[in-house]
């Protein structure tokens, strides 16, 4: 098979990827920019290579540099992390026809998963939950999308095929405002994406965001590893996560997580994956799998006590997972929250010099970063610099050990959002559990977590 | 002005390390931010640029296995400028290194069979 591991990725993940291979006993290249010559795993890695400058579309993303620097340093695999090429049907399948593993899904699936309405195909196939809609684009006749939406169910959103990112669409709370604004969103998407498609959904009001973990081998095992809660957001880009999710009945993951390890099974997929549904009403509706290792995969860790990347890597080594489902129980209660280079308030990017990192300790409490002492953030790639991650027996032990863990944290010489992580600590929702998506911005609107005093 | 501008204004100054912004703001107006943080002037001085090895010499465009030209060169010999000094050899691929510009080899920190990264100084100039 193989014995040594291209890292194609940095920061944190490079590094917690390194420590995987080194638990089985892998050797491992790290390829970096020329910004990124001081990351730690760069200095511990077997081999290290410099692959281009550092904006990531020379480096990071250049497909064609990272195959010839694999071959240049003898690694047998690749492991893209997230981000960057992880989610590169292209890429998986480049690397496969260079004669070396991707460590990941077969590229088929990543293809698939990576399309929205034949994502959502594929689920219903499997029998996972999706939100109700009308499908495809709605029919001219104004009578048969009153139907359709009189059968969805108010409220419901009107969105355009062609749109995505929060562009082109309309929400619809009652039946005399619908022909309007689907004439209204079909001229826009006309204009904008030159589509006029538009299709129904049922809109939530205040959903939360519960995602399940699945594992699959080469040998059509697979397993769910529980669910993570990473409803506590600002504009899609989470900020903590914890598993398992607060209020929710075991019996109703387990139905949902049964289903997601049905649709791997169904369609071959390999490696560690996420689903990631909308949670209204004690329903879940399917919004998007990702077909890599997630950023927050710790709180999983914690609770499950499985090493995710590491089984990521032995599956690629074409052996098979080492437990069934009846071997995997969740104890006690995780929390991750994002450490990122950014002003707390503003949410403006930092980058910097680290004069001191004082990591924090204790029972429970786990640290993944790339941070050292004098180690310079660059400005060229995303702001997440650590992630710390409080375990404990219960959801308020777990809380408890984050806020001394947060308050013993200091990142000298750089500003991160480590005052935000504190505050949103003692914030009343968070502390209750089960808030929906919009309670971080509605926090932030509303003026409760500004800074105090100021400079 | 809004108070959210004020404060992007202040995270832009310390993001930066700036000590002070000062910018024109409507009907005439100016706002005026001082970031007082007395342990700043150190950060300033570590987060300046740090003295990057400002050796002039020819540095890789590419990475890959380096090769001599033939003759291969060595200290002390002088190139010119477009001369071919060498070569980054990744598998069937050939990559020539030029020398930018003329000089006098005072280092060869790579010989021949090195993996020699992106950015590389592969021959030093006096």
């Amino acid at each position: 098979m193989f014995d040594t591991v291209l890292i194609a990725n940095r920061g944190e993940i490079a590094l917690r990827i390194l420590r995987a291979c080194r638990s089985l006993g892998l050797k491992t290249v790290a390829i970096h920019s020329e910004a990124d010559r001081d990351l730690r795993h760069v200095q511990l890695a077997d081999k290290r290579l410099c692959i281009g400058p550092a904006p990531a579309r020379e480096s990071y993303l250049n497909i064609a540099s990272i195959l010839l620097a694999a071959k240049a340093t003898g690694a047998g695999a690749i492991h893209p992390g997230y981000g960057f090429l992880s989610e590169n049907a292209g890429f998986a399948e480049a690397v496969e026809k260079a004669g070396l593993i991707f460590i990941g899904p077969p590229a088929e699936a990543i293809r698939t998963m990576g399309d929205k309405i034949a994502a959502k195909e594929a689920m219903r196939a499997a029998g996972v939950p999706c939100v109700p809609g009308s499908g495809g684009a709605l029919p001219d006749e104004e009578w048969r999308v009153r139907h359709i939406a009189a059968e969805v169910g108010y409220p419901v959103i009107v969105k355009a095929s062609g749109g995505g990112g929060g562009r082109g669409m309309r929400i619809v709370r009652r039946e005399e405002e619908l022909a309007d604004a689907v004439a209204l969103t079909r001229e826009e998407a006309s204009r904008a994406f030159n589509n006029p498609d538009v299709y129904i959904e049922m809109f939530l009001e205040h959903p939360r965001h519960v995602e399940i973990q699945i594992l699959a081998d080469a040998h059509g095992n697979a397993v769910m590893l529980g669910e993570r809660d990473c409803s506590m957001q600002r504009r899609h880009q989470k900020v903590i996560e914890e598993s398992p999710a607060p209020g929710i009945p075991r019996e109703a993951i387990e139905r949902v997580g049964a289903r997601c390890v049905a649709a791997c099974k169904q369609m071959g997929y390999r490696g560690a994956g996420t689903f990631e549904f909308l949670y209204e009403n004690g329903e879940f509706f399917f919004i998007e799998m990702n077909t890599r290792v997630q950023v927050e995969h710790p709180v999983t860790e914690m609770v499950t006590g499985i090493d995710i990347v590491r089984e990521q890597i032995r599956i690629a080594l074409g052996e098979p997972l080492s437990f069934t489902q009846a071997d995997i129980v969740m104890r006690g209660h995780a929390i991750e929250c994002r450490i990122n280079a950014e002003d707390p308030f503003a949410f403006t990017p930092s980058p910097g010099l680290v004069e001191t990192h004082r990591p924090p300790g204790g029972p429970g409490i786990r640290l993944d970063t790339h941070l050292y002492d004098g180690y310079e953030v660059p400005p060229h790639y995303d702001s997440l610099v650590a992630k710390l991650i409080a375990y404990g027996d219960t959801r308020e032990e777990a809380v408890t050990r984050m806020k001394t863990a947060l308050a013993e944290y200091e990142i000298g010489g750089l500003t991160t959002n480590i005052p935000l992580q504190r505050r949103l600590m003692n914030d009343p929702g968070f502390r209750q559990g089960g808030f929906d998506i919009h309670h971080l911005e509605a926090l932030i609107a509303s003026g409760a977590i500004k800074p105090e005093g100021g400079e | 002005m809004t108070l959210d501008e004020i404060e992007r204004a202040i995270a832009l100054a310390k993001s930066r390390g700036l000590a002070e912004l000062e910018c024109a703001i409507g009907h005439g107006g100016r706002l005026k931010v001082i970031v007082n943080r007395p342990h700043k002037a150190v950060a300033i001085a570590a987060a300046a640029p740090r003295p990057v090895k400002a050796k002039s010499g020819i540095r890789t465009r590419y990475f890959g296995v380096f090769a001599d030209a033939s003759p291969a060169i060595r200290v002390g010999d002088t190139v010119t400028e477009h001369q071919i000094v060498g070569f980054l050899e990744l598998g069937e691929i050939r990559f020539a290194i030029q020398a930018e510009k003329a000089g006098r080899v005072a280092a060869k920190p790579f010989k021949a069979g090195d993996l020699v990264g992106y950015g590389e100084t592969v021959f030093e100039f006096e």
